[in-house]
């Protein structure tokens, strides 16, 4: 093994140039793949940092015909109390706040959580307590514990921050706990948490929270399925009203998150597998091309008696040397290609900042380096073998021309063709749908606006009047500022991952007798010329205008869907609703449909109700400008602070970079997949390139003959061109069989194009030809310098 | 020159000089010949004297470094690359030592190479194929490739390649050279049946059995013509 091992070296070391190409080759294959399993690793596999992560599970509530919700406050005290399959359970929810009495305020995100959390997702504090029970009770003291990372920035790590007190929206709490370095809520991220119970909404109406739980040992999921059935039903018996209708549901924790980004990341690792498939036949033929040029040297050593398993050994230690210097170089192109990867980061991807290299990666990096040398290397490895087994029959009488030790090249490089194109056309579909995605109308104009969101503590806006008094105001004042051409607001706004679905049902149609039968629509409170600023669509009726007073008759605008649905053929203005948990509302105008949960996605009916009859506190103000909206963000903060300098204005974006935020995910898959798909359409041009190079100083003997017998230069290209073009041509038939058969796996990632697009799949198709065609043109040039006089002497 | 008409092909101070690594070598130094329509010549001299780079300026594959070539009353020498190829094509057939047939092509389609890049179609080809096939006795070998067939077999394979396009001119570079003297023969033959029906025929040989074929014989040393000689017929 060291003898084969130093005679390897050598033999690398006398062929620098082979050795720099195919070293920089699989450089680039591994460490691409290292750098996407790596992020595959950190989010599937690593996802959840927790001791047995395999037994944590979401609970669901699922309403029939409705799909999947949150949990009710209620709902989850009663499952907790009588299930017997989860060892530890919690509710948790997202919130945010400002911090003040440390310091300058400060916008926070936050996690309630109920007392459970801790031991589910088994984690403690490193210093103080977790929540018990008691901290669950409503009306209880507020508690908060800190983060690592908040302790360090806002209280220098002070080692005595128990016990101290700060304020979150102006409520007193005191810090009775801090999370260790590394701790990570699941799906979430925070600075803090309190205690969920302080303030639940104790409706079995209000689905709201996120339930995780922590099976038994042993317990398996059709046990607690089974287990959560039971009590469901028990709770439609109970509560017909909030609950008939409702199951629950449980689902893995990890299974939840492979859904979220699984089938992107994985179509990925597919994609970066096959770039690495192309790399290795490439070098596969590059050491072809080597085994018939040192046929003398393996004759030489068969006839010293070298069995033809040495042989292999030697070509296959030669190639796994090769690969592991590749997958050494290919670890700093991993590192640099995390860097890239978390730069491009999607906004929703889950916990991408963990992303590093790390000891299981250097296993995977090695594996890979291993089986990648063996991949490429046992091809020419059999074929020195057979060389052996021909030596005698090599030098038979002289005609131009052997195809079958080239069958071999030629087979790999249909190969190579065939993979670029699965992988091109899974780009090409991945950029299609993008394409078809930016041109979804989002049903409001996008440019020239300014949005960002404002949260009024509780206890200095601790009613409405004063909340509304307050928004007035600011929406009067900010309307008059120079490049302002409308102030408004929303609760919610479209594209920013937050939404409201509101039960509702029509007027003069009896009410619904369960939960599950209710109509659902997207819900929002809109104050001052919100729909203005957005440019949003009036189809019938009004906007909302200062008629609509807290005392006048409620009333609310719908969305044209919502009015095709119920109204087909009559004017919806003056129809009433019912909004579940609200009042009865008099539709007054019909607006544009909106895409609300994103661009690709198809959004519910939607509603709005005035501010003025239903103020809210946390709302996303809205600005049209009449030059670039960034630039208006100092002037709105001083219209804020004017009227109030504790307040903290934070998530400062145009509407733009909304629109872009929502398409980070979908983007950053189109990039990779296009980016792998070049590399894999250079590693095929390349390979093309030197099969065609290597035919052509094989064939220049023939090309000669050809010459004398009176063939132009145009019918020798054409004899090389035609030659790549066939092999182009096979390579593209398997590659659109493959294709038809792999690309279904991306389908959830498609909008607007079949898996089987035929557009692409012939746009592509035409793209390697034309790629084979290029790069078989060089030799093809090269073929028609053939000298046929030098071609022809017989030596 | 057998008779007073033009000659086929004329030569005129035809040099060539090949410049390696700063050492010039006159492989030809000043040939003057005149070769007529139907004539059957041979050339013969030692290994290095040009015999070889005198056929391939005849067969338009070389340029000569200096003086006139005029094949067909047309002078060839400053022609552009497309314009040789072409007129290789279709006046010049070669035969070569090394029979230089294409492995990967069988012996129809190594027959029929010239006809294609002539644009004959395919019918016309068929014909043709099949004729000069059946000229040099190998009609029943279509579908071999050349390596199973034997040299003999593979050098009269060259031959109807030669000759299949109706070439004004057959050169032959020591088409016997790689032969057994049995084989040899049958090829001679075949060329002399050639020339019987008309071929003008220009066969470097060193065999003198062979050269006797010729109708005229001539010897190159060291790049020039030393002697010419008509053989009694
Ligand atoms: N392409 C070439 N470059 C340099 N020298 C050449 C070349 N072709 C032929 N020669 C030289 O020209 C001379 C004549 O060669 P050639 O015509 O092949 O001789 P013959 O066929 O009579 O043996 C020789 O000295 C040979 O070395
Ligand atoms: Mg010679």
């Amino acid at each position: 093994m060291f003898h084969e091992l130093r005679f390897a070296i050598r033999t690398l070391l006398k062929s620098p140039t082979f050795t720099l190409v195919a070293v920089l080759t699989l450089a680039l294959g591994i460490g691409a793949n290292t750098a996407i399993f790596s992020v595959v690793n950190s989010v599937l596999l690593h996802a959840l940092p927790y001791p047995q992560a395999g037994r944590m599970v979401l609970v669901l509530e699922n309403a029939k015909g409705f799909g999947e919700m949150a949990t009710a406050y209620p709902n989850f005290l009663d499952w907790a109390a009588q299930n017997k399959v989860f060892e530890s359970q919690a509710v948790i929810r997202e919130d945010s706040f400002t911090l003040t009495g440390v310091g300058e305020p400060e916008h926070i995100r936050a996690i309630k959580a109920s007392a459970g959390i801790f031991s589910t997702i088994r984690a403690r504090p490193s210093m103080g307590r977790a929540f018990l029970r008691d901290d669950d009770r409503r009306g209880a003291g507020g508690v908060v514990i800190l983060t690592d990372g908040l302790w360090k920035r806002r209280f220098g790590a002070d080692p005595s921050v128990i016990g101290r007190s700060l304020r979150l929206d102006q409520k007193p709490y005191t810090v009775i706990g801090v999370m260790p370095s590394g701790f990570r809520m699941p799906m979430m991220a925070c600075d803090l948490l309190i205690p969920v119970g302080l303030d639940a909404d104790m409706g079995r109406w209000s689905h709201y929270l996120t339930s995780v739980a922590r099976l038994k040992p042993g317990v398996s999921m059709a046990q607690a399925h089974s287990n959560l059935d039971g009590i469901s039903q028990t709770l439609q018996r109970q509560y017909p009203d909030s609950n008939g209708g409702w199951s629950l549901q449980v689902q893995s924790l990890q299974g939840y998150i492979n859904d979220q980004v699984g089938t992107a990341l994985l179509v990925l690792l597919g994609a970066v597998g096959l770039v690495l498939l192309i790399a290795c036949a490439n070098i596969a033929n590059l050491l072809l091309a080597r085994a018939t040029t040192r046929r003398r040297e393996f004759a030489i050593r068969a006839a010293l008696g070298a069995s033809r398993s040495r042989v292999v050994r030697q070509m296959l230690t030669e190639s796994v040397l090769l690969a592991l210097i590749g997958g050494g170089i290919g670890l700093l192109v991993a590192s640099w290609g995390i860097d890239f990867l978390v730069s491009l980061k999607p906004a929703d991807f889950p916990l991408a900042e963990t992303i590093h290299l790390d000891s299981s990666m250097l296993l995977f990096t090695l594996a890979v380096s291993i089986a990648t040398g063996l991949i490429f290397g046992i091809t020419p490895a059999f074929e020195s073998w057979r060389l052996n087994l021909n030596e005698s029959l090599k030098e038979g009488g002289r005609t131009a021309g052997t195809c079958s030790r080239h069958a071999l090249r030629k087979a790999l490089v249909v190969c190579e063709i065939a993979l670029s194109l699965v992988l091109s056309i899974g780009a090409g579909l991945l950029i299609k749908s993008f394409i078809n995605v930016t041109k979804v109308h989002p049903g409001f104009r996008v440019e020239n606006v300014l949005t960002m969101e404002l949260t009024l503590p509780k206890a200095a806006y601790s009613d409405d009047i004063k909340t509304a008094a307050f928004y007035d105001r600011l929406l009067e004042n900010a309307k008059h500022l120079p490049g302002i051409n409308a102030a408004g607001a929303a609760s919610n706004l479209p594209l920013s991952n937050m939404n409201w679905e509101t039960g509702f049902y029509i007027e003069g149609q009896p009410k619904p007798a369960r939960a599950s039968d209710l109509q659902y629509a997207e819900a929002s409170v809109v104050a001052g010329d919100y729909f203005q600023a957005m440019g949003m669509r009036l189809v019938r009726g009004r906007f909302f205008s200062g008629k609509d007073q807290r005392d006048t008759p409620k009333v609310m605008i719908i969305d044209e869907n919502l009015a095709a649905k119920y109204w087909p053929n009559q004017d919806p203005v003056g129809k009433r609703l019912f909004i579940i948990g609200g009042s009865l509302r008099e539709v007054v105008g019909v607006v544009g449909h909106i895409k609300y949960t994103g661009l690709d996605r198809d959004t519910r009916v939607e509603v709005f109700t005035p501010f003025t009859q239903m103020p809210y506190r946390d709302m996303y103000l809205t600005f049209r400008t009449s030059a670039d909206p960034a630039a208006m963000s100092a002037a709105i903060s001083n219209a804020v602070h004017a009227l109030d300098k504790d307040l903290a204005l934070y998530d400062v974006r145009t509407m733009q970079q909304l629109v872009s935020r929502s398409l980070s995910m979908r983007r950053f898959s189109v990039l990779l997949l296009v980016i792998f798909a070049g590399l894999a359409l250079l590693l095929a041009a390349v390979g093309i390139y030197g099969v065609m190079a290597y035919s052509v100083a094989q064939r220049s003997h023939e090309m000669g003959i050809r010459m004398a017998l009176g063939a132009r230069a145009a019918d020798v290209r054409g004899l090389v061109v035609r030659q790549a073009m066939r092999l182009a041509f096979i390579g593209v038939v398997i590659g659109l069989s493959t294709a038809f058969a792999l690309t279904r796996v991306m389908s959830s990632l498609l909008f607007g194009v079949t898996a089987t697009d035929p557009p692409v799949f012939t746009g592509i198709s035409v793209l390697l030809v034309v790629v084979a065609l290029l790069a078989s043109y060089v030799p093809a040039r090269r073929a028609t310098r053939v000298d046929p006089i030098v071609a022809l002497r017989y030596e | 020159m057998t008779n007073g008409s033009t000659p086929l092909i004329h030569l005129e101070a035809v040099t060539k000089v090949f410049v390696t690594d700063e050492v010039e070598t006159h492989a030809l130094a000043g040939i003057h010949m005149d070769i007529a329509k139907g004539e059957y010549v041979s050339i013969a001299g030692p290994s290095g004297c040009g015999k070889s780079t005198l056929l391939a300026i005849l067969g338009l594959l070389d340029t000569p470094s200096d003086g006139t070539y005029i094949l067909n009353g047309k002078a060839v020498s400053g022609l552009k690359m497309h314009e040789r190829a072409r007129i290789r094509n279709r006046e010049i057939g070669f035969i070569f030592q090394a029979f230089n047939l294409i492995g990967d092509l069988t012996v129809y389609e190594n027959v029929e190479l010239p006809l294609t890049y002539r644009g004959t179609p395919g019918s016309e080809r068929k014909k043709l194929v099949h004729e000069a096939l059946e000229k040099v006795g190998m009609s029943h070998r279509v579908k071999h490739y050349p390596s199973q067939l034997s040299g003999g077999q593979q050098q009269r394979v060259a031959v109807a390649r030669a000759l299949v396009g109706s070439p004004s001119v057959l050169l032959a570079d020591e088409p016997t050279g790689n032969l057994d003297s049995a084989n040899g023969d049958a090829v001679m033959d075949l060329m002399r049946e050639l020339h019987r029906n008309g071929a003008t025929i220009v066969m470097v040989t060193h065999d003198p059995r062979y050269a006797r074929f010729a109708d005229r014989g001539i010897h190159l040393f060291d790049g020039r013509i030393v002697d010419e000689k008509v053989e009694a017929v």
